[in-house]
């Protein structure tokens, strides 16, 4: 019967009719015509810019009439199927409708309209020998994870004839057959197969049986959706944005001293596919132009962590020797490839800010006084000016090359050089310049359970290069008249060429002793973390000469060890916590004796997660000492001689009292004594309890209580403070109240009242309402109100 | 109740006479799904290793969850669904038995949902616990079982259950009723009361949903059941 | 002839005195420097650029007589240990008037002989700048090499650095708002201390962005030399409040080679403490169902508000966001059915 079917029509199907001639239509392939089967028709298209809708148009066998199904056109291909109710024995005929822009249709094969014949396929009746086929996953319509994703089919019912390993399978009508794992009668996909399949949100998948004879005998499809992170990140791929823009104004009433700001934030963010860029702008009417900018605009551009360019203001992070969250106004960027790595920054950190002359001297009555200086006398007819010196302009650049991607090794070497504008301004103080060349190094073992980093830097500066670099002349009017210091001028002219390319050479140029390394700066942190201990031990070489323009506050002349080790016990519950740090300065034996810092701290940590008190105990000593006796009559004056102790604890629990209570309650002590001939020790004792308790989801109160006791040179000074206050949700969460009183009493005498209302007009738009009060009795009444809006675009 | 008494007398017959000459060696079952932790020993000399997705039991096959944790079983032979739940044990063994297949689900302890197609004439399906002997024809609920007593909350369909000291202590439930059987064979039946019905709709919780809070301090993750 | 010779002694002394008065030189430092760079005190022709840190001050009778001078430099290394002679200059003849430090070998007045010892210069350059005590003995002569009068200084170089550093507040400590005890190591050679303070925005923020922002609350407020001070009783530009972070630094000022410098230690970070933290409720709620697996660091970053609600984003496997009330909703429904909940975890970053 089955064979009658086959070999019933005299037009054999042809899977790749490509013979036909057609402007559109290059090709149109489609899955098995199999009984009850969905059939899958695709046409790869020419000129798709001309389409406007493509259909199949076909007829069921027993059927009068043709039916029309819309195709999909994706690209140059278009995609449509009949449902498996319509693919009946023992043919379908069809043809392709193409519908043009300009009106005008179309068939493939041409000429249907005139009488041409549709195309025929041959319908394969199902055969018995497809019984007993069981797919075991997917279902149809089932949604898959990355995690969950399996295809299976069972075997184990199948008749003697079927070959197992014949089996093909193809996935959106890609051939995936090899990935599967035939194992005896069972066929298995899963997601480690197929982890590099290009997967869509919905999927096809088309198991085709055949048996011994190689003739396909069952064709079963089931559709799927795969929602993946892939998914998810092509969704993401798409172009999206946000933004928010807020808006602050607020009056400041301090002492009398009354500023009113207003505030503007622009934020805006987009992203494309793994690109994003960032707009970034914040004005606010404390810009002044005799001080350093306080405005801030930048714009990035991001390609995930490969490449990000930043113009504008940026804080970039070299290492922290060098170059750590300092303003640098300018182009910030890098470029991590992995193997190679490059991050730089250059721009301006300081703006000039110009000084001011204040009073002129002649050469008679001119004064000895810093802030005296040589002015021009032909614009300011004297030759000396008493003045406030104004800021030059300063610029730097660094570069950091790397290699490695950091996440086990990466080697880094930084160059970075700052200069002074001298031009930038008239009245200023000894422009400087500075070069530093570093290298870090960071090594990670055992999934970062060992870390090792080191950097070092090494640091050049000229405290002033006003006068630029020594001439020829200079350089044999020193060394020649000062022939005890037996340097040949014509060497020290060939140095000069050599530095001068990096930094200015004159006298100002350090330091005279790199040699001693005077101006080195390094830090190796050894990190471990094994046996619930988080060890940390590291040492810091920091010489009295180091300095970075890249790096504002870095504590110099000074080296030692920092150990720290955190142990968790009883199941993260119980923590110990134990400190101890050894520095001492004086490095290049430029002071006249060496101050030791030592500090021990150690604390104990419990949280039972249960009905008892979290607890934190923490004690910590501080030593420094400089060796002179305070009471020695030539060197007491410079004695460094003083302790500081510290003990501090604090409880807290949850009481459940009609509704939740979390209280907390905390002491701290310190004690700083100081041996000197005037009296600078203190005392100080703090005690606080507060409570806030949860009444409702909408509603939670706050009531706190702070003893301070403090002793400072002897003089007391005591106080108690009361807080009570709340907060208040309310209009489905679109109103939040907040108010709060606290006075204190006593030695310090201060009196708040805060309200912060908080509307959410809109999801995205908010208005922030602040009123603070400060009242000092006998003094002032400072405040500060203000009223601000966010909007989320 | 007479044909009960065939397939459990075809089964105990077949498993005497024909197990050690027609062992399955294909697959019984498949994991279709996990959640959290779970082992598996894929034939009853292998080693016990953690399950993954697509891992195929073979006859003597044993499923361990440990807390929090299931696995979704697909029998090979026509896809009935045993959803194992937390903390359970369960071994699988499979038999042909001339052109039937036979299979015998022995749960040590645990709850165990299960959705069993209708079995042909030929096939046999049975679940055994420390207390009890089921045989099912296509029916769905759960079993609940431990050293003492074994509790079968019956959806649909029917189910026959013997004492497994004492089979002359049996009964046939129906759908919407519960079972207690304990170790000295003292059966219980009873319609299911709305905490029953709750079990199983919580039972029948298969699939997980994760939320990922993320925090400049680190990601917050939890993964709970849905339906 | 007793009276004689007291009458002569007496003339001498007369003579002496009214030559002192007549002519006389006298060296004025600026200040206490404690610090100088060696290129300040290089003695040389033509060296531009040098600091003004010393006067000369000439009186000669007549006015602008022709003179000359001869200097010495002297060096010890300790206070305990002696003088040695590092090197001496001798300048042309010129005209005697007022001049300072930076005009010698650099003016009309120009260096004829300097002598110095390589040895101890060596040592003092290895040192990298001068420590201990720099004697300067001036002495002016007459063209016809008469000595007119001389002056001597001497300056102790402390050489201080930024070693100093903040011993309270401890860094991240919070503090109540009416004792914020500030102390730091004294460090020999400062002059003074200012102190700098100003609110920490946002986490983000660096500590140099925060201190260098408009209108710090404390701005450079003059301390003299005490090494500890109440940050709570000093005046304000503005107020603070409870919660809010501060960021303090200690900037030392120090007179180095004639100019006032500012030697920063590094800042530190407090917070106001507040007696009335109301954590958000969403938060609240995260904390309560996570709390066994939460590091304490982040419960206390929630429960101090450093931790804000914008600051967190919530979404599913599928990558789709959640908004905080249908978390609320989620994390109040695992609480009642605790079964349902497979894992839960905390990834740190």
């Amino acid at each position: 019967m089955k064979k009658i079917f086959v070999f019933l029509f005299t037009f054999i199907y042809l899977s790749n009719v490509s013979a036909q001639v057609s402007n559109y239509v290059s090709r149109v392939r489609m899955s098995d015509a199999l009984e009850k089967t969905q059939l899958n028709i695709s046409a790869d298209l020419y000129n798709v810019e001309n389409i406007s809708q493509i259909s199949v148009v076909y007829k069921p066998f027993g059927e009068t009439e043709f039916k029309l199904v819309e195709m999909q056109i994706s690209g140059t291909q278009a995609n449509g199927s009949i449902s498996s109710d319509e693919v009946v024995p023992p043919y379908l005929e069809y043809y392709l409708l193409i519908e043009l822009k300009n009106g005008s249709k179309q068939t493939f094969p041409l000429g249907i309209e005139e009488g041409v014949l549709p195309l025929q396929i041959v319908v394969s009746s199902k055969s018995e020998k497809g019984k007993g086929i069981i797919v075991l996953s997917p279902e149809e319509g089932e949604v898959f994870t990355k995690d969950d994703f399996l295809i299976s089919v069972s075997f184990v019912r199948s008749g003697d004839n079927i070959d197992i390993t014949k089996t093909k399978l193809l996935l959106n009508n890609v051939d995936i057959t090899s990935k599967a794992l035939i194992d005896n009668e069972l066929i298995v996909i899963t997601n480690e197969q197929l982890n590099d399949f290009n997967f869509t949100e919905n999927n096809q998948l088309e198991i085709k049986i055949y048996d011994k004879e190689n003739k396909l005998v069952s064709s079963v499809l089931r559709n799927f959706k795969y929602v993946n992170k892939l998914i998810a990140s092509k969704i993401q791929n798409q172009f999206s944005y946000n933004g928010q823009i807020k808006a602050e104004a607020r009056n400041e009433n301090t002492f009398s001293n009354q500023i009113f700001y207003k505030n503007l934030l622009v934020d805006f963010n987009s992203s494309y596919s793994d690109w994003k860029i960032n707009l970034n702008a914040y004005f606010t009417s404390e810009e002044k132009e005799n001080l350093q900018p306080f405005n801030r605009y930048s714009f990035s551009i991001q390609n995930e962590n490969l490449l990000s360019i930043k113009v504008g203001d940026a804080f970039p992070k070299f290492s922290n020797l060098i170059l750590d969250g300092k303003r640098v106004r300018g182009l910030t960027g890098e470029l991590n490839l992995g193997f190679f790595n490059i991050q730089t920054s250059f721009g301006e950190i300081f703006r000039s800010i110009e000084g001011k002359l204040l009073q002129t001297y002649n050469a008679n009555n001119v004064p000895l006084s810093n802030d005296v200086i040589s002015i021009n006398p032909l614009k300011y007819k004297a030759p000396f000016g008493k003045v406030i010196f104004g800021t030059y302009k300063r610029e730097l650049f660094a570069i950091r090359p790397s290699f490695g991607s950091g996440k086990n090794f990466q080697l880094g070497f930084t160059y970075l050089h700052g200069i002074d504008n001298i031009n930038s301004i008239e009245f200023g103080a000894r422009p400087k310049e500075n070069v530093v060349l570093g290298t870090d190094l960071k090594l990670s073992l055992d999934n970062n359970n060992i870390l090792f980093t080191t950097n070092a830097a090494f640091s050049l500066i000229n405290k002033d290069i006003s006068t630029g670099t020594l001439t020829d002349a200079q350089i044999d009017s020193i060394f020649t008249s000062n022939k005890d210091l037996n340097i040949n001028p014509s060497d020290v002219k060939k140095i000069r060429d050599l530095i001068d390319k990096f930094i200015t050479v004159n006298q100002y140029l350090g330091p005279w002793n790199p040699q001693k390394f005077a101006s080195l700066g390094s830090e190796t942190v050894l990190s471990l973390n094994y046996l619930n201990n988080t060890f940390r031990a590291s040492y810091i070489y920091r010489g009295n000469e180091y300095q970075s323009f890249g790096q504002s506050f870095l504590r110099t002349d000074i080296k030692g060890i920092n150990l720290t080790d955190r142990i968790r016990m009883l199941d993260n519950k119980l923590f110990f916590s134990f400190g101890f740090e050894n520095l001492e300065d004086n490095l290049q034996n430029t002071k006249l004796t060496t101050t030791k810092f030592q500090t021990i701290s150690a604390s104990v940590s419990y949280f039972p997660r249960m009905d008892f008190p979290n607890i934190t105990f923490g004690y910590s000593n501080n030593h420094n000492k400089n060796g002179f006796d305070y009471k020695d009559l030539t060197f007491g004056k410079y004695a460094i001689d003083e302790t500081i102790k510290r003990l501090s604890l604090i409880l807290s629990y949850d009481i459940y009292y009609l509704v939740k209570h979390s209280t907390s309650f905390s002491f701290s002590n310190s004690i700083r004594e100081v041996k000197s001939s005037l009296n600078t020790d203190s005392k100080s004792s703090n005690i606080s309890f507060n409570v806030n308790s949860y009444w409702y989801k909408n509603l939670i109160s706050n009531v706190g209580f702070v003893y301070n006791n403090l002793d400072l040179f002897g003089n007391p000074f005591n106080y108690f403070s009361v807080s009570i206050g709340g907060r208040y949700i309310l209009l489905d969460d679109k109103l939040s109240l907040y108010g709060n009183v606290s006075p204190s009493f006593g030695d310090f005498k201060r009196q708040s009242f805060e309200f912060v209302a908080n509307y959410n007009v809109m999801n995205n738009f908010v208005i922030i309402f602040q009123t603070r009060i400060f009242r000092i009795p006998n003094q002032s009444t400072n405040s500060i109100v203000g009223l601000s809006t966010r909007l989320n675009i | 109740m007479k044909k009960y008494l065939i397939i459990v007398f075809l089964l105990s017959l077949s498993n005497f006479l024909f197990a050690k000459n027609f062992p399955s060696n294909n697959q019984v079952a498949i994991v279709k799904k996990i959640v959290k932790e779970v082992q598996v020993k894929k034939a009853s000399d292998s080693e016990i290793e953690s399950a993954k997705i697509g891992y195929s039991l073979l006859d003597g096959g044993q499923v361990i969850t440990k807390a929090k944790s299931l696995a979704l079983l697909v029998l090979t032979k026509d896809k009935s669904l045993l959803t194992i739940r937390e903390n359970s044990i369960l071994n699988i063994y499979q038999r042909k038995v001339g052109n039937g297949i036979n299979t015998s689900t022995n749960i040590d302890k645990g709850t165990v949902l299960f959705k069993v197609e209708k079995q042909s004439a030929d096939d046999g399906f049975e679940f055994v616990t420390p207390s009890a002997v089921a045989s099912i024809r296509g029916t769905s609920g759960v079993i609940d079982a431990d050293s003492i007593q074994t509790n079968i909350y019956l959806e649909e369909g029917e189910i026959f259950v013997q004492s497994k000291d004492d089979p002359s202590k049996n009964v046939t439930i129906n759908g919407g009723n519960k079972l207690t059987i304990d170790n000295e064979g003292n059966i219980e039946v009873q319609e299911f009361t709305d905490e029953d019905k709750k079990k199983i709709d919580d039972t029948k919780k298969i699939n997980t949903k994760k939320i990922y809070i993320t925090t400049p301090y680190g990601i917050l993750e939890i993964e709970y059941l849905i339906e | 002839m007793k009276r004689f010779s007291t009458l002569f002694f007496i003339l001498s002394i007369f003579i002496c005195f009214n030559l002192k008065a007549q002519n006389s030189i006298q060296l004025i430092t600026i200040g206490d420097i404690s610090s100088i760079d060696l290129g300040a005190i290089y003695i040389a022709n033509s060296l531009s650029g040098q600091p003004r840190f010393f006067q000369l001050v000439m009186n000669t009778q007549p006015i602008g007589r022709k003179v000359f001078l001869k200097g010495k430099i002297e060096w010890k290394e300790n206070l305990s240990s002696g003088f040695k002679e590092v090197a001496n200059f001798t300048t042309n003849i010129f005209n005697a008037r007022n001049i300072f430090s930076d005009e010698l070998g650099n003016s009309d007045i120009k260096f004829t002989n300097v002598d110095g010892d390589k040895d101890l210069i060596k040592q003092i350059a290895e040192i990298g700048k001068p420590k201990g005590v720099i004697g300067i003995t001036v002495q002016m002569f007459s063209e016809r090499n008469e000595i007119l009068d001389d002056d001597y200084q001497e300056l102790i170089f402390l050489n201080p650095t930024s070693t100093f550093y903040i011993t309270q507040p401890n860094n991240n400590e919070e503090i109540d708002i009416g004792n914020v005890i500030c102390s730091w190591t004294s460090l020999s050679g400062a002059i003074g201390y200012k102190i700098k303070a100003n609110i920490l925005e946002n986490e983000s923020q660096s500590l140099d962005d925060a201190l260098n922002s408009s209108n710090p609350i404390i701005d450079n407020y003059d301390v003299g030399n005490e090494t500890i001070v109440n940050l709570s009783k000093i005046s304000k530009n503005r107020e603070w409040f409870d919660g809010q972070k501060v960021v303090v630094v200690v900037i030392a000022l120090i007179n180095e080679s004639g100019v006032v410098k500012e030697l920063k230690c590094e800042p530190i970070i407090f917070k106001l403490k507040s007696l009335n933290q109301t954590v958000n409720i969403y938060l609240q709620s995260i904390v309560n169902f996570f709390s066994s697996i939460i590091p304490n660091d982040l419960i206390n970053k929630i429960n101090s508000g450093e931790l804000k609600l914008d600051q967190i984003e919530i979404r599913d496997e599928n990558g789709s966001i959640i908004s905080y009330e249908e978390l609320s909703q989620i994390l109040n429904m695992l609480e009642a059915r605790k079964d349902l909940i497979i894992n839960t975890s905390f990834q740190p970053k």
